[in-house]
């Protein structure tokens, strides 16, 4: 009986196995199921990913971090507010449309009304005022003077560009039914188990490599190493730092390590005491040993962080001084400022075992200084929830900097206009770098642009509104027969030049 | 009297269940002395001596903050056997309750009660401690609430099939002829009468109840960190179990044992409170 079901299994896998014949499909392990496929709708790293093969924006950010043309030909800045774009001729979306100056403005319209996760990227954009000069040309304008306008139209979701005629043939079923001008085409996609994509003939650029595209999340961090080894997928997009050692030994298996544009954080709720004052936070910040934490939480991969900016971001100042540990000072601040018994607090985090093992260090560090803190770990989309409504005490949290620019690294995180309902969740203001913020919007990439976000770190590290903790890294694993692999900073890799040597 | 004496040949002749009891005695003092038993405190960490394998000065290692695993695992017990009998008596004392009341009362009352706690035995009792302590938030109170309630509709209907069998009884009667009112006739003669089924059930009852607490923390909706929970150091420890498995032996051992006891000890009572069922 076992035997016949055995052979039956096997017969089962072989015919499975022959349908996806090796060499035409590249399967890569990704750590969560896409949420949505709908640009508007899904901002995070588990749907882009899967979404940056199907679409593509205006423009894009090259390896040199300068931005170039990608769907459009060529762009031009007409003055303090406009931008011409001049369209690629005979782009085909996947349902055969050719892409115009149309298409691009309904995309641009429908992000900004209806796409509210997306608002911190796409609200300077006019839609009013978006001009289409004819089929291949549209000028579309900022609201205010913005020198990041350009970067954010390059943005993974929110600055592609859809078909005006599959969004609204698509009508609810946007999310499940993409449509786009990528390399690779949708197929299907099974919940929690695959996204199958496959090759668009009709491709503009450079024709894909592979014919079939498949994504499946794997959640389980071990299961991932585990599926790489025995040869189950071809590429990982993010290993465990405990794996590192693993795949670098495995003489089947490469490694890439790339540091992260991201800066895990000790947000700290500044609108309330204990934690308004300076001195508290400070002592906080002192008593932790971030060393510690790249060390246990994260296995040694990666740095710890100097300060808001990612050091992989243009304008990072690298003459931001270490964090190091000072419990003496610490102790001396927290009886200064009258909290010589400390105070009970919380501090959120995700239910990740790198930010739950962070926290559980932060907990019996703070102790030291008699701050008791009570760790609650929450699901994701709850932990999300409860920080927009402004409950938070402590909390852990990493802002990654998928916009390689430092506006975006900065300004949505620390400028007061964004206390109430932006990401700014630790309710941060400070005039003068609201101002300096203002400023880095409007200057043009020069030296002195650097100077403002110079200052700008200085100060953010001086009011220690954050606690510095963790810059990480990416760790893709692959198949050594994996050629071509384009690394991407923000975490979409394009996959269409990739082939099987 | 002799009935009693019956019960207690009977056990001790039942060597598994004799074991059992023994061993829960066993974790009882654990617990209650834990302070005294663990040679570290269960939220000391070292990071110099992080993730070391089992060592006489670490009898079952250390975990990835350098935390003593055997401390940890000792402190651990009263976490569960806190939910454990906690949670069972929330849904005997309720259950039993609802169960006693619907069958001695009978018809409509009966029917409301009974058809509610088919809603809830239609939902797997873990789903629906999961969804329970998903509601409520993270906590041990909440993990109690939560494993408590899911257990209710089990004890309602035990009781009620044991009150509906005495219900007519001439005892009964007796006292209603001799004017006891109805709250004094279900609490002084009809809930001792079928308290047999109730304690096997309820000693079952802790088993799963520490397996599902077990399970809850697993899944990160129990105990809050630093505090040491079986299930939620097993879950801690699965990103290392390919390099370190002794991380995630030692509580999956505690938890084996302890459920292996108890179910031991329920069977061992079953058979003894009622030799009718005995193979």
């Amino acid at each position: 009986m076992m035997k016949k079901m055995f052979l039956v299994c096997a017969f089962v896998l072989s015919v499975v196995s022959c349908a996806f014949a090796q060499g035409d499909t590249l399967t890569v392990a990704v750590p969560a199921d896409s949420k949505s496929l709908d640009p508007h709708a899904a901002p995070d790293l588990a749907s882009t990913a899967v979404m940056t093969q199907i679409m593509e924006s205006l423009v894009t950010i090259d390896s040199k971090g300068e931005i170039v043309p990608l769907l459009a030909e060529s762009f031009e800045k007409l003055d303090d507010l406009n931008y011409k774009f001049v369209l690629r001729k005979g782009v085909k979306f996947h349902n055969g449309e050719e892409l115009k100056a149309g298409d691009v403005k309904f995309t641009f319209t429908r992000a900004v009304k209806t796409g509210k996760v997306i608002d911190y990227v796409v609200r300077n954009i006019d839609i009013d005022n978006i001009k289409i000069v004819d089929d291949y040309t549209i000028i579309v304008p900022s609201r205010t003077p913005d020198s990041s306008f350009l970067a954010c139209l390059s943005h993974y979701c929110a600055g592609v560009i859809l078909s005006e005629r599959a969004v609204n043939e698509a009508g609810e079923n946007v999310g499940t039914q993409p449509v786009g001008t990528g390399p690779y085409k949708f197929v299907s996609w099974q919940k929690a188990n695959r996204v199958t994509l496959e090759r668009f003939d009709g491709y503009w650029g450079n024709a894909a490599k592979v014919k079939n595209l498949v994504f499946r999340p794997i959640t389980e961090g071990t299961n991932r190493c585990i599926e790489l080894e025995t040869g189950g997928v071809d590429v990982v997009t993010s290993l465990l730092p405990i794996d590192v050692n693993r795949v670098e030994e495995n003489s089947k298996l490469s490694l890439i390590r790339v540091p992260a544009p991201s800066v895990m954080y000790l947000g700290m709720n500044i609108s309330e005491d204990p934690i308004k004052d300076i001195r508290v936070r400070k002592a906080i910040s002192l008593a932790i040993d971030n060393r510690a934490i790249v060390k246990i939480a994260f296995k040694g991969v990666g740095l710890p962080a100097r300060g808001p900016v990612p050091p992989t971001i243009k304008y990072y100042d690298a003459s931001l001084p270490e964090n190091l540990p000072d419990l003496d000072k610490a102790k001396a601040l927290m009886e200064e400022a009258g909290y010589k018994d400390g105070f009970k607090t919380e501090l959120w985090c995700r239910d990740d075992k790198s930010y739950i093992d962070t926290a559980t260090i932060i907990q019996a560090q703070l102790k030291k200084i008699n701050v008791d803190v009570d760790v609650q770990v929450m699901e994701w989309g709850a932990f999300l929830e409860k920080l927009k409504q402004r409950e938070q005490k402590l909390y852990l949290q990493a802002w990654n900097s998928v916009i390689a620019d430092p506006d975006y690294s900065l300004f949505g995180v620390f400028h007061s206009s964004q206390k109430l309902t932006g990401l700014n969740r630790s309710v941060y203001g400070n005039p003068e770098v609201d101002k300096l913020l203002d400023e880095g919007k409007l200057v043009g990439d020069s030296p002195e642009r650097e100077a403002i976000y110079h200052k700008l770190q200085h100060l953010i590290v001086d009011d220690v509104a954050w606690g510095f903790l963790h810059v990480n890294e990416l760790l893709i694993g692959m198949q050594k027969n994996v050629k071509g692999f384009i690394f991407d900073p923000s975490g979409n890799h394009k996959y269409y030049q990739v082939s099987f040597e | 009297m002799n009935k009693r004496s019956g019960f207690w040949s009977r056990f001790r002749k039942n060597k598994m269940a004799f074991c059992g009891a023994l061993m829960i005695l066993g974790l009882v003092v654990i617990a209650v002395f834990a302070p005294l038993i663990a040679p570290y405190a269960y939220d000391e960490q070292d990071f110099l001596v992080a993730q070391e394998p089992p060592s006489s000065e670490h009898w079952f290692g250390t975990d990835e903050f350098g935390r003593d695993i055997f401390s940890r695992i000792v402190y651990a017990s009263r976490i569960s056997l806190e939910v454990g009998f906690i949670a069972v008596s929330i849904g005997m004392f309720v259950g039993g309750m609802l169960g006693a009341v619907a069958g001695f009362y009978g018809h409509l009352i009966d029917n409301i009660v009974m058809r509610f706690m088919d809603i809830l035995l239609a939902v797997p009792s873990t789903i629906l401690a999961i969804a329970i302590a998903a509601t409520l938030g993270p906590g041990l109170f909440n993990l109690m609430l939560a494993v408590g309630i899911s257990t209710i509709p089990r004890y309602a209907r035990i009781v009620r099939a044991s009150v509906l069998s005495l219900r007519h009884l001439e005892f009964i009667e007796a006292a209603q002829a001799v004017g006891s009112s109805d709250f004094r006739i279900i609490l002084k003669h009809i809930l001792p009468n079928c308290m047999a089924p109730v304690i096997v059930q309820a000693t079952l009852g802790v088993a799963s109840a520490i397996l599902n607490t077990a399970g809850l923390s697993f899944i990160g909706l129990g105990i809050q960190p630093p505090t040491p929970e079986w299930g939620a150091m097993l879950s801690g420890a699965r990103t290392y179990i390919r390099d370190y498995p002794y991380m995630t032996i030692f509580p999956g051992l505690a938890i084996m044992l302890t459920v292996l006891a108890l179910n031991f000890l329920g069977d061992g009572l079953r058979d003894a409170l009622d030799p009718k069922l005995k193979r």
